[in-house]
């Protein structure tokens, strides 16, 4: 292990323990559920690291599927800026609370698709097999902390509304995405299989996270962005921002980890095939 | 402390440890298929 990749994951623990004290210790005890509100700084987090993974694994697939025409990058490069550009004037002309801050997320996704496709399908695939699976890893911790928090909150484990639903589906997607990737027999047709897959299924993400906002659900409205009247404890934000800045370090580190053996295996068969063909 | 906050904390980093061990593996095997794939070609 390079000691690039030790020290940042000293950082990481690090941070991890600092978001653990904080959520434990110092985040005030909310009024009306008590200390089981804690689950809070680790439930969201896990979900908003999660939809990254998600996000990252559609650009790869994207980008994959571009790389397999010669023309292919450029147009998509040209089709995203035409998108981003008319989300920014949208953005702007609308006079958002937070456009400016917005309008820069919109241009970081750009960039890093522009990187994506500069890459080779094979280092595109790792990103979009790596991040499905750490996606897969954060996910499943959301399906059991919520359960968690409920039973004591709602008096059920699980209730079939809108979120919960949408988020057993994004869950199942991605899973039959890893179990393709897996199992299937069309080696050279797997990837490509598994990113119209991704593309097809990255549709069910912004359903997640807009099901609470479109329908009323048992799940609680939420507490960032939902418009007015919500909103959360200064204190409790502060805790919530310093898991998901955690949360996140970590997700890149086993991120990074799994794309470094991916890029193993897949040097692995090329020798594999080399020394069959010889 | 309640019982289900702990269990979630203790869930939460139970998962990801057994995604490591699980990378971890990964790595190993990896490996071993390295050194076979060697000494198949030294054979």
């Amino acid at each position: 292990m390079k000691p690039l990749f030790i020290l940042y994951a000293l950082f990481t623990l690090v941070l991890l323990s600092f978001g653990l004290h904080q959520a434990l210790d110092v985040a005030p005890t909310e009024q009306t559920m008590g200390d089981i509100q804690r689950i809070f700084y680790y439930h969201v987090p896990s979900a908003w690291v999660a939809f990254l993974c998600f996000f990252a694994n559609f650009l790869a697939s994207v980008a994959f599927l571009a790389n397999l025409k010669e023309s292919g990058p450029k147009s998509a490069r040209m089709i995203l800026l035409a998108l981003c550009g008319a989300a920014t004037a949208i953005l702007l002309a609308r006079h958002i609370p937070n456009a400016a801050a917005n309008v820069v997320t919109v241009w970081i996704v750009y960039l890093a698709f522009h990187f994506l496709t500069k890459l080779d399908t094979n280092q595109q695939d790792a990103i979009a097999v790596s991040t499905a699976e750490v996606g897969v890893v954060f996910c499943s911790i959301v399906l059991v902390t919520g359960p968690l928090w409920a039973k004591p909150v709602w008096g059920i484990w699980w209730t079939w509304d809108a979120r919960l639903t949408s988020t057993f589906i994004m869950w199942l997607i991605y899973v039959s995405y890893l179990l393709l990737r897996r199992f299937s027999t069309a080696d050279e047709q797997t990837p490509k299989l598994a990113a119209a897959l991704a593309i097809f299924g990255f549709v069910d993400v912004p359903i997640v996270y807009m099901s609470i906002r479109w329908w009323r659900t048992q799940h609680p409205s939420p507490v960032i962005g939902g418009g007015e009247g919500s909103g959360l404890d200064p204190r409790m934000l502060h805790v919530l921002l310093w898991n998901f800045l955690a949360f996140a370090a970590y997700g890149l580190l086993v991120v990074w980890r799994r794309y470094q053996l991916e890029r193993g295996r897949q040097q692995l068969n090329i020798l594999y095939r080399t020394q069959g063909a010889a | 402390m309640p019982r289900n906050l702990v269990i979630a904390y203790v869930a939460t980093w139970a998962i990801h440890i057994g995604y490591l061990l699980i990378l971890s593996s990964g790595f190993r095997k990896l490996a071993r298929e390295v050194r076979e794939l060697r000494s198949r070609k030294e054979e």
